[in-house]
């Protein structure tokens, strides 16, 4: 494997991981999707 | 009432107390303005998501919304749908913008982007209904439990605000976040065993699945409607737009939640935070609906109380105590036939079970009606609305020792909760978009840390007691208290309308939003005074009409290149 510039240096920190922020909005809006269908769902059971 | 034992004000005064001694104390050392108004900036996405949610929850949450889930079933949770979706775009376009500038409140944005007059106009629209809007929040759960527990209204408003306005001067905007925590964690705990308990409740034979069928037959699980009817209050697409722009208002715009987020570590935190509420703000409200609906149920097989509202009814009994006696005797002979109605649907779900079950409903809701008909009579004036008395009268009544105080704490943290993050979002507006501003205008050197940080301190203070002011004589102003609640409305839409503006035209100027929200603000309060419009749209029509003024004003301006912020 080769030396990158960073790995010569002092040991590297843990590169900080930023959430994919894209991916989480779309499973906050997912999530309101399977809530409105579970909603939905459960109306006809009990009606 | 009698029912509250010296174990349930052990767990009352012990969670209450403990929760603002802890967050007082873990805040004591604020040395200046900007660790007072912002914390310390340490501040990790749990907290921020559960004070974000304590911020909104007040003690109506916890007072009403069981109610209307008991009166009127599920539906009302559409009104949330748009809130994921308000988190969504306020953690991409709103959270970067605020911490890029390094604003404290969201009114600083608006001179960054437009001028100082926008800046004054919004906060100043911010400041009327929110510092009323506190007032009615401190008042209405101190009236319930004044009434509900014979403690003396004036001395509960006092109490709780007191308390309020001592931690949060002491500690600043990181103990109401760390007390926020904590009393969402008693709100979240309190609301699961609530609901755990009632369902426990529900007689031999009657399993959960059968309670949401009988619930179902009598009309409490309509959640979800995709009707589009714009008569109707509560569907799905009027919770999804509607919805959408009041929480994108209430929660980008209003600095009682703008100040919760910006105390985050990161922008990272302050979105998760965001999108923690929007994940778990929609079943909330399911949970909390639900269990009114359970108490609903659970009423079908024990006995009400002909009026939820004890000590009216009492003082009507004193009243006309033969004719309170007549309608209980006929409500006695309606309710049993209701609850063989209820065993009969449950052992046989068919059609003919569930109309002879509405049918008794129906006989059950017409002795309650004869009954605020025979209050309204025997003592004029009086308010017969008693369904924001049905939860905690199910408490008192039915909660095991205990959980009483434990419901009783939850309502408490919910009050002290929203009212702190009230008075400090209104004395961190006061101070830096009015007073330090004005200094600046006026050409004043800058203060020291010292001064800044009693002028914050004392901006809080006068807040607090405008508000227990506001709070104390609130009651003899009745018919405000829903004019206050709807204030809201009526500003929220022209203040997002700003904001809308400052985010996404960006050629607009200061002078044509600043037309166009005036003239939006009086449309608004035009079409409050002579229409029947729902409030909700007010929000939607407010921000519309902010982009369209300003946008048509901009055009025959000459133009200028737009600030870069």
């Amino acid at each position: 494997m080769s030396s990158t510039p960073e790995r010569r240096g002092a040991a590297p920190e843990a590169p900080h991981r930023e959430p994919r922020w894209g991916r989480l909005y779309v499973a906050v809006a997912a999530m309101l999707v399977v809530e409105t269908l579970a909603f939905w769902l459960l109306q006809r059971w009990a009606a | 009432m009698g029912r509250v034992s010296s174990l349930d004000w052990v767990v009352l005064l012990g969670s209450v107390s403990a929760i603002v001694l802890f967050g007082a104390y873990r805040s004591r050392h604020v040395r200046d303005a900007e660790t007072y108004l912002r914390g310390d900036g340490s501040l990790r996405w749990p907290t921020i998501g559960l004070s974000i949610m304590a911020t909104q929850a007040s003690a109506i949450t916890f007072i009403s919304t069981p109610a209307q889930g008991y009166a009127d079933g599920m539906r009302f949770v559409q009104f949330y749908f748009g809130l994921p979706l308000a988190m969504i775009v306020i953690s991409a376009v709103f959270v970067p913008v605020y911490y890029r500038l390094g604003v404290r409140t969201a009114y600083e944005y608006l001179e960054h982007r437009f001028d100082a007059r926008v800046r004054f106009l919004g906060g100043l629209l911010f400041l009327i209904g929110r510092g009323l809007g506190t007032g009615i929040t401190l008042y209405a759960p101190a009236i319930i439990l004044s009434q509900l527990l014979g403690w003396p209204l004036q001395a509960t408003i006092w109490a709780i605000g007191g308390v309020v306005i001592v931690y949060t001067v002491i500690g600043g905007n990181q103990a109401v976040s760390l007390t926020q925590k904590h009393q969402m964690i008693v709100m979240l705990t309190g609301l699961a065993v609530a609901a755990i308990v009632v369902v426990a409740k529900l007689p031999d034979g009657v399993a959960p699945g059968d309670a949401v069928r009988l619930a179902g037959a009598l009309g409490r699980m309509d959640i979800v409607s995709f009707d589009l009817d714009f008569a109707s209050r509560y569907n799905f697409w009027s919770g999804l737009t509607g919805g959408f722009f009041l929480a994108l208002s209430y929660f980008g715009t209003d600095q009682s939640q703008v100040q919760r987020y910006l105390s985050g570590a990161s922008v990272g935190e302050s979105r998760l935070g965001l999108l923690f509420n929007g994940l778990f703000k929609v079943p909330m409200q399911f949970l909390i609906l639900f269990t009114g609906v359970m108490v609903f149920v659970f009423y079908l097989f024990a006995r009400p109380p002909l009026h939820f509202d004890a000590p009216t009814l009492e003082r009507a009994a004193a009243a006309r105590p033969a004719e309170v006696a007549a309608l209980e005797a006929r409500f006695d002979r309606a309710l049993d036939e209701q609850r063989t109605a209820a065993f009969a649907y449950v052992a046989s779900p068919d059609d003919a079970a569930g109309q002879r079950l509405r049918d008794a409903a129906k006989t059950v809701d017409g002795v309650r009606a004869d009954a605020k008909l025979l209050i309204r009579d025997a003592l004029p004036g009086t308010e017969t609305r008693d369904t924001d008395h049905v939860f905690l009268s199910f408490v008192i009544a039915h909660m095991p020792i205990g959980l009483v105080g434990l419901l009783i704490a939850v309502i408490l943290c919910a009050a002290m909760s929203a009212v702190s993050s009230g008075l400090i979002s209104l004395g961190a507006t006061t101070t830096v978009d009015f007073y330090l501003r004005a200094r600046t205008a006026l050409g004043r050197p800058r203060a020291s840390a010292q001064h800044d940080l009693r002028a914050s301190k004392l901006a809080t203070v006068a807040w607090g007691l405008a508000v227990l002011g506001f709070a104390s004589v609130a009651s003899l102003f009745e018919n405000l208290i829903q004019a206050v609640n709807i204030l809201g409305s009526i500003f929220y839409g022209t203040i997002l309308g700003l904001f809308v503006v400052a985010l996404f035209l960006r050629r607009v100027t200061a002078t044509p939003v600043l037309v166009g929200a005036i003239v939006a603000e009086a449309t608004v309060v035009a079409l409050f005074f002579l229409s029947d419009l729902g409030f909700l749209w007010f929000n939607v029509i407010g921000c519309a009409i902010v982009v369209a003024v300003s946008l048509l004003v901009q055009l025959v301006l000459p133009s200028r290149p737009p600030r870069e912020v």
